[in-house]
């Protein structure tokens, strides 16, 4: 019960969010589907003349609709941009298969009598086609293009991903912040848009017009109408365009902290994390929100602006290490706490590229790096006990865990064995407080916003304050958990806000502050 | 009428019709009589232009169709199918009206023409705004004739219209095909692969063989003088026909019985028929008196029949 009010709170609070996505998801839909039935249905007509082209059409048409959705948006990015033109061009795409299939088998099971008896009775060809091919083939083309509209209503979900707005944004939001209400908010409307449409396409079925006239008049209106709506909620002009993630777009440490305590005013779009940087490697977006160490940083170009008003909470990394591990093995502390100040984001940026795009290995990357540094000792290869190192899974924890497994080897007779991979946060926690791991690397904000308590009031006054988190998280997990924070190795990976490195000097932007300014002065 | 001058047609290497050539005159009734495949259907389609022959040429009313736009030339031509063909998302008075839209006629004229061609062919008035699945087999291929003769075209073409019937609602349709004033005076191709139809309704047969004519003639020509081994093969199965034909009604009279004494069209000297032309001549009436001096038996056909099964066993019987 609480759930469902809780829902309908969310609802009523983003009434306007929701009805501008379902009209734009709508409209996607719709504008797509009327492209794909301009191009489908005569071409459908055109195999049904010529049999011979029919597999080679339909087996095309087929392929494309096998290919995973967030890969064609994707392939699309590079040609036609982020936003609309994509999104329909991917709609239209796979809409394309149901309408010729149906247009084709529709009109080639048409009983070969009626056809000759049309003929014969002097009917020209487009009189045959008119008068008896499509009235007889319409409910199959028209149960071809409901299966379009309702594939097209789920695809356009997918529309949130390149910034080309839908229900999508909701779910996809949602499921990033892990907020049913917002899943919901986005699932349940696009579930009953396509109930909806297939239901009174399905009436239009099976009306018996006897000429095909009708249909053409009704049909195309009603979609040019339907089309419409995409339009109806237009942009408001602006030089520069932002792209947030869904889950950016809905937290306060995100697009609302920016709004509220910058007064940030960008035109925003909505676009996944996959798409996100190429998309403002190639000035498709100007701003748009990621993690400060991301290898794409480098890989595509861009700089991160300062928070300097300190929205985004600190997330610096430091090992966190069971205390008991640290009873037994003293010397642990000191070689871990080696690395601490060697690495900030910049370094970590770098390190990250060298992983998730130049493709080195992780243990490659952490050896050269120590050895950069000087801090690199050949392996003793000790009998000591045995340490165990966890990571999560993403390459920045590899290197780290890597770099660690080195120090360790290179500074005392403890052996080592890695456990990389254990997922998120939550396993690699419980493993360490089951002793599964002895340590693993974790970040400030984490600590603080996942797995401790909530305190909100706390919280908000201590989040703008790194130093404050760090003695916070280390206090509590010290007295809940018998864990210890060591001292932090001095990169901060939290939300940022990213701009082309280009276009940031030029305009001399460095930091959030400076972006709302230049947005102030050029309006 | 119609005059077909050698005309092929070959599909993938199938030869479907093979250097054919007839004339049809105007107000008679041609029948393409021939085995399943032998081209019956190739040859009529030839005719309205729906296939395009590969030599040949096909005149109607004296022009070459392919010198006359197709459509045009099928709007002039009733066509008949066997299965009826008729539009399954248009009314029955819709299907009745299509040639006539196509020709334009007016919304009134229309509908007198269907309220007529509905009488006409004894179908029930509240069939109009029925959809053919509704209709009874025989109903529809009435229907599909009211089609073909909706705009009073002077040809008609047919291919097999009663193929698809049962026995008993073929002959029923067959005799009011007979009686149909709407047939009487026109140009009449029908396919068929039914001696006996064919020898019914045709004033002339073509019997086909492999995309060939055998011989084309009267059904008595056929009879009598077959050309070859191969109509007379044909014909074999007929041989009650042939035995009509050979039979006069003073041989068979002793076992000639009365029905009775129903009214009568037409009275007939036994002296001077035979017993084919009897049975001809019960195609279109039911009854007809014979005399034979001053001896009077009223015939149907059936009763004619007994008369000659009885012959016939008798005969067998002495031999
Ligand atoms: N469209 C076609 N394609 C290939 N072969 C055909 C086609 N129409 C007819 N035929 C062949 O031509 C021959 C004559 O066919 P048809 O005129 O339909 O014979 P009928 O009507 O006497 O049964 C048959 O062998 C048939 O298989
Ligand atoms: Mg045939």
């Amino acid at each position: 019960m609480e759930q469902i009010n809780s829902f309908f709170q969310f609802i009523s609070q983003e009434s306007d969010k929701l009805l501008n996505q379902t009209l734009q998801h709508i409209g996607l839909t719709f504008i797509s589907l009327l492209i794909a039935i301009l191009v489908a249905l005569p071409l459908g007509i055109f195999i049904s003349r010529k049999i011979k082209l029919a597999g080679p059409i339909l087996g095309v048409a087929g392929i494309l609709q096998t290919i995973p959705s967030i890969a064609l948006l994707g392939v699309m990015i590079p040609i036609l941009g982020i936003g609309v033109k994509p999104a329909i061009v991917a709609l239209f795409l796979y809409a394309l298969l149901p309408i010729i299939r149906n247009t084709y088998t529709g009109i080639t099971n048409i009983d070969a009598q009626v056809l000759e008896a049309a003929k014969a009775m002097g009917m020209s060809n487009s009189q045959v086609l008119t008068k008896v091919e499509l009235p007889l083939a319409f409910p199959v083309i028209m149960a071809g293009i409901r299966t379009a509209t309702v594939i097209n209503v789920g695809v356009a979900t997918l529309a949130a991903y390149i910034a080309a707005g839908g229900l999508g944004e909701f779910i996809f939001g949602g499921i990033a912040l892990n907020n049913t209400n917002m899943i919901l908010a986005g699932a349940i409307p696009a579930a009953l848009l396509a109930i909806i449409f297939d239901f009174l396409l399905s009436r239009l079925q099976k009306v018996n017009f006897r000429n095909i006239k009708t249909y053409f008049l009704i049909l195309p209106f009603l979609l040019v109408v339907l089309s419409s709506f995409y339009f109806l909620p237009t942009a408001i002009e602006g030089k520069m365009l932002a792209g947030f993630t869904p889950e950016f777009m809905g937290r306060q440490d995100g697009d609302l902290g920016l709004r509220k305590v910058y007064g940030l005013k960008i035109r925003t779009v909505v676009i996944s994390d996959a798409v996100m940087y190429r998309a403002a490697y190639e000035k498709k977006l100007d701003v748009i929100s990621g993690y400060s160490t991301d290898g794409r940083l480098k890989a595509f170009d861009l700089i991160t602006l300062e928070d300097d008003k300190h929205i985004f909470p600190p997330y610096y990394c430091a090992p966190i290490v069971n205390e008991d591990a640290l009873k037994n093995h003293p010397e642990l502390e000191g070689i871990l706490n080696q690395l601490s100040g060697f690495i900030n984001d910049s370094t970590m940026t770098d390190l990250n590229y060298k992983v998730d795009y130049l493709h080195q290995t992780p243990e490659e990357v952490a050896k050269d790096f120590l050895n950069e540094k000087g801090l690199y000792k050949n392996p003793r290869y000790g009998n000591g006990a045995t340490i165990r190192i966890g990571s999560k899974i993403f390459g920045e924890q590899y290197i780290l865990a890597q770099m660690y497994k080195i120090l360790i080897l290179g500074n005392s007779d403890l052996q080592v064995e890695t456990k990389t991979g254990l997922g998120g946060t939550k396993i690699c926690f419980d493993a360490l407080t089951n002793h599964q791991i002895d340590f693993y690397p974790e970040y400030t904000g984490t600590g603080l916003l996942v797995i401790l308590p909530q305190k909100r009031q706390l919280f908000a006054k201590i989040m703008g304050d790194k130093e404050q988190v760090y003695s916070y998280v280390q206090k509590e997990f010290n007295k809940n958990y018998h864990i210890k924070w060591l001292q932090p190795i001095g990169f901060n990976n939290t939300y940022a806000l990213m701009m082309r490195k280009q276009q940031a000097q030029n305009l001399v932007i460095n930091s959030i502050t400076d972006l709302k300014k230049h947005l102030e002065n050029n309006k | 009428m119609i005059s077909v001058k050698k005309i092929s047609k070959t599909f993938d290497k199938t030869i479907a019709v093979k250097q054919l050539s007839f004339n049809v005159a105007e107000g008679e009734t041609l029948i393409l009589l021939g085995t399943s495949g032998c081209g019956k259907t190739t040859t009529l389609k030839m005719l309205n232009h729906l296939i395009t022959p590969d030599e040949g040429s096909v005149f109607v009313n004296g022009k070459d169709n392919k010198l006359v736009n197709p459509e045009e030339l099928r709007l002039g031509i009733g066509y008949v199918l066997q299965n009826h063909g008729l539009f399954p998302h248009y009314t029955i008075a819709q299907n009745m009206a299509i040639v006539p839209q196509l020709l334009k006629w007016e919304k009134e004229k229309i509908r007198k023409r269907t309220d007529e061609l509905i009488e006409k062919l004894h179908l029930p008035t509240d069939i109009k705004n029925k959809f053919p699945y509704q209709l009874s087999g025989g109903q529809q291929q009435r229907v599909g004739l009211a089609r073909a003769l909706a705009a009073n075209p002077p040809i008609l073409l047919m291919d097999e219209p009663f193929g698809a019937l049962d026995p008993i609602t073929r002959n029923k349709i067959k005799s009011e095909f007979l009686t149909l004033d709407e047939l009487q005076n026109k140009t009449i191709v029908m396919v068929t692969h039914d001696v006996q139809e064919a020898f019914e309704l045709g004033d002339q047969i073509c019997l086909m063989d492999e995309g060939e004519i055998l011989q084309i003639g009267t059904p008595k020509e056929l009879l009598e003088k077959p050309k070859s081994e191969k109509v007379k093969n044909f014909l074999k199965d007929q041989q009650l026909q042939l035995s009509l034909k050979t039979l006069s009604l003073l041989e068979i009279w002793p076992q000639i019985e009365s029905i009775g004494k129903p009214p009568v069209q037409e009275v007939l000297d036994a002296n001077e028929h035979h017993l084919w032309s009897v049975f001809e001549k019960l195609a279109n009436q039911k009854h007809i008196l014979l005399k034979l001096k001053k001896e009077e038996k009223t015939v149907t056909s059936t009763s004619l029949m007994w008369a000659l099964e009885k012959y016939k066993t008798l005969n067998d019987g002495t031999n």
